[in-house]
């Protein structure tokens, strides 16, 4: 009478307070294996007294029911000061993951087993310990309670109970939005893409992921890949560097281990579909880019060398600049700015066409008749990092290099003749 | 039912619900570390948690202070720990301790990102693959975890360099009278070191120099070869940074009076062998003569053991050679020694990480054919 009454309550109050969570919550394991050797070697199941003096909950966040809270309830209480249940928590109540490979840590002895790292609170006929950390998706616990540690009733047992998260969450796979440079051709010299994601990935151990595939000689490329994570601000774009000392020309890796791509040869990045993202959820299709090596390109760049077609005056007309090859896109997005006849910076958007190698920018504002100016940030790179200021490759023997300064600037004019 | 089972059955309710009105995922289960020595090195000091967007580099200063690098956020992230000893140092090698890490956490893998060892207790503090966590292992081989929302800590962001923000912070480390830092920007890879000014303000900026090195081995100035872990450095009074690249020459550069923004140019002084990425850096002194160490992963096979992970000393007298640039000392890659004061550590022989312990110690993090053992080995 007294059990039904009070499972009733618990299971209403469960229920109401986590909305029905999903997650897997097995029933308390009756007759597990005790921890000392008298109750293990004992073939007869003691009798399990009526009404159960514990019960064992797991309750869930209702926001992040990763994070959950796990509460032994003593129906006829602990028989124990407050203090003394706090202090005596970790030996009483412990979670411990169930770890693939390892045996079953039900009726393990507690020394053998490691518990999560948590903290221990008690109200007045409960014991409850939080974990720290929120759990992993699919993931089984086993939880223990040592009940003979309260008592010397023979009775009183070591208590197991199993608890698992949730798998599958609802929440569509994350995906790559971008990937550039997005020319189908890049120089043997070729230096880095920018991986733009939908949402944030798991981070710090991600090379594993990545592979690069000679198509033209049907095998890998052994370590192409520079080994640090540059993530962008929003943790969304990651910059994927080749690695910098094989892509120069006579530096130790180049020679010794040789040029990540050759002129000529088809090449295949891919990124695999089992990396997860920081909801834990994975890419689930390898995503890939085709591209073939062309000559290398050691040339600096010259901002004079652009072909700037310009608006009429009176209109917000796309100003479009023909850059003449690819450029870095990350860098186009932020190293060049218009200036109006006064100097003063002009708001607009960016959008970079064919392949990067076109530039345009269409004003918030009317473009006024005058002479306007493009300024140049010296660090805007090619993709083989040869920039305004130096080409990625500077020859010590060889003539040496104009001193260019960080920003240059070039006038063009919009409805005004030009001098 | 009694009185007595209703009165049971409205507790145990209450007790549930209170449960539930507390759970907020974010149990601290560590008592707050209270105020310490290392106070006086940080100013405007917040408490709570510095909410970490990414938990980088690890680097102890003294007193306690341990100093976290944020790329996610530009910033170095310093926390009085209130950890200052006595020493407690790890009794036994602990093998697979990511595994024993993914338990005390509760999840099914952990990957090691950096490891720093605070001298004055032995107590070892991780960064692993999740950005809320700070792990320890204390001298019993216990895991713990700082305690993220009461630490007493101030950040200070690192500047820009025009439009390229900081996205990598390649080391963190504490000098006489600032903090360095180094790092590069994911758009340009280009090599920058930080001053940050002691005492360490909360909110307060730091310098910035972009770092141009001479590559020995292959006869080039390099901007963008970014600096990989470094030491600071004093010699007659000037203040350098001493630091390791890949391709492994080591430079030092002069940080003492430079204003912020100036291009700093750095001396190569030892080449260790190509085709290597240094991993760590520290110093440390015996019978006189002071040492450098630094472990570094090679890329192709290794002569002097089966790791790709291998690591090396250097007299530190090597600081003030006078034969530099192309004229540097080069590690003599078929033996396991010179030329004199450059020789292979075989304590470090698989080590993926390390720290100084002190003058005779180390901690190392040791690769195991993909399993990595945390052991205290001896210096030389």
């Amino acid at each position: 009478m007294r059990r039904s009454l009070v499972s009733t309550y618990l299971i209403l109050v469960v229920t109401w307070a986590t909305g029905c969570n999903q997650d897997t919550d097995s029933a308390t394991r009756r007759g597990g294996s005790g921890d000392d050797v008298e109750a293990e070697s004992n073939a007869v199941e003691p009798p399990v007294p009526d009404p159960q003096p514990f019960v064992i909950k797991v309750v869930p966040n209702d926001e992040n029911p990763r994070h959950v809270v796990v509460t032994v309830i003593a129906t006829e209480g602990f028989g124990r000061s407050k203090e003394k249940l706090k202090a005596a928590g970790s030996t009483l109540l412990s979670m411990h993951l169930i770890f693939e490979g390892d045996p079953s840590p039900f009726g393990t002895e507690i020394s053998d087993l490691t518990p999560l790292l948590g903290r221990y609170t008690v109200e007045a006929e409960s014991l409850s310990f939080w974990p720290t950390f929120r759990l992993s998706r699919g993931a089984r616990y086993a939880i223990r309670f040592n009940a003979r540690k309260l008592s010397s009733d023979p009775l009183a047992r070591v208590m197991w109970k199993e608890y698992q998260t949730q798998l599958v969450i609802d929440a569509p796979a994350p995906k790559i939005e971008t990937i550039t440079p997005t020319a189908e051709v890049l120089p043997a010299n070729h230096l880095k893409f920018y991986l733009r994601f939908t949402e944030p990935m798991q981070t710090g151990d991600i090379w594993q992921y990545f592979h690069l595939q000679n198509v033209t000689k049907k095998e890998p490329v052994p370590r192409p890949f520079r080994h640090t994570e540059l993530w962008s601000e929003d943790r969304r774009t990651l910059t994927l560097w080749f690695h910098p000392g094989r892509q120069k020309i006579g530096v130790n890796l180049n020679v010794e281990v040789g040029p990540i791509l050759l002129e000529g040869n088809e090449y295949q990045l891919v990124i695999s579909g089992d990396w997860k993202s920081a909801r834990s959820v994975s890419l689930s299709r390898d995503v890939t880019k085709t591209f073939r090596a062309g000559p290398p390109d050691h040339e600096q760049l010259f901002v004079a060398k652009w072909r700037i077609t310009a608006p009429k005056p009176a209109t917000r007309h796309a100003l479009t600049i023909d850059l003449g090859e690819s450029l870095d896109a990350a860098l186009l997005q932020t190293e060049i700015v218009i200036e109006n006849p006064t100097g003063q910076p002009v708001s607009g958007t960016i959008s970079l066409e064919k392949q990067e190698s076109v530039w345009t920018f269409r004003p918030d504002e009317p473009w006024q008749p005058g002479r306007y100016q493009l300024a140049v940030g010296s660090v805007l790179e090619d993709l083989s990092g040869n920039s305004i200021e130096r080409p990625f490759e500077v020859d010590l023997q060889g003539e040496p290099l104009k001193p260019v300064g960080s920003t240059v600037r070039r006038t063009f004019p919009i409805g005004v003749e030009s001098k | 039912m009694s009185t007595k089972q209703r009165v049971m059955a409205f507790s145990m309710v209450a007790t549930l619900l209170g449960g539930l009105f507390l759970l907020t995922g974010d149990a601290p289960t560590q008592a707050a570390p209270k105020a310490a020595g290392a106070a006086k090195y940080l100013k405007n000091v917040q408490t709570g948690n510095p909410k970490f967007k990414t938990i980088g580099r690890l680097s102890f200063g003294p007193s306690g202070l341990l100093l976290v690098a944020d790329p996610g956020t530009a910033s170095v992230v310093a926390i009085d720990t209130g950890d200052t000893g006595p020493v407690n140092k790890l009794k036994k090698r602990i093998d697979n301790v990511e595994q024993l890490l993914a338990k005390s956490i509760g999840a099914t893998s952990v990957k090691i990102t950096d490891l720093a060892v605070n001298q004055l207790s032995g107590k070892i503090y991780l960064a692993v693959n999740r950005n809320d966590a700070i792990l320890t292992i204390d001298g019993d081989g216990k895991v713990g975890t700082l305690d993220m929302a009461k630490l007493r800590f101030v950040r200070v962001t690192l500047p820009a360099d025009g439009n390229a923000r900081v996205s990598n912070i390649t080391d963190v480390s504490f000098a006489d009278d600032r903090i360095l830092a180094a790092g590069q920007s994911g758009k340009q890879f280009s090599s920058k070191i930080y001053s940050l000014p002691l005492p360490l303000e909360h909110g307060a900026s730091a310098n910035i120099f972009s770092a141009e090195t001479y590559h020995v081995a292959h006869r080039r100035w390099e901007t963008r070869a970014p600096i990989q872990s470094f030491i600071p450095f004093t010699e007659d009074g000037k203040d350098y940074v001493v630091g390791s690249f890949a391709c492994t020459p080591i430079a030092k550069f002069p940080i003492g009076n430079l204003k912020s923004g100036a291009k700093v140019k750095g001396t190569s002084i030892v080449e260790l062998g190509s085709g290597n990425r240094p991993l760590d850096m520290f110093t440390y002194e015996k019978d006189g003569k002071r040492w450098i160490v630094t472990n570094t992963m090679r890329f192709h096979k290794n002569l002097f053991g089966p790791s790709k992970y291998w690591g090396v000393r250097i007299e530190s007298s090597y600081l003030t050679a006078k034969k530099v640039n192309e004229e540097a000392a080069r590690r003599d890659i078929k033996t396991k020694s010179g030329p004199e004061g450059i020789e292979i550590v075989e304590a470090l022989s698989g080590a993926v990480q390390v720290d100084k312990l002190s003058n005779t110690e180390m901690v190392v993090l040791r690769d195991d054919n993909g399993k990595l053992n945390l052991e205290i080995a001896p210096l030389p």
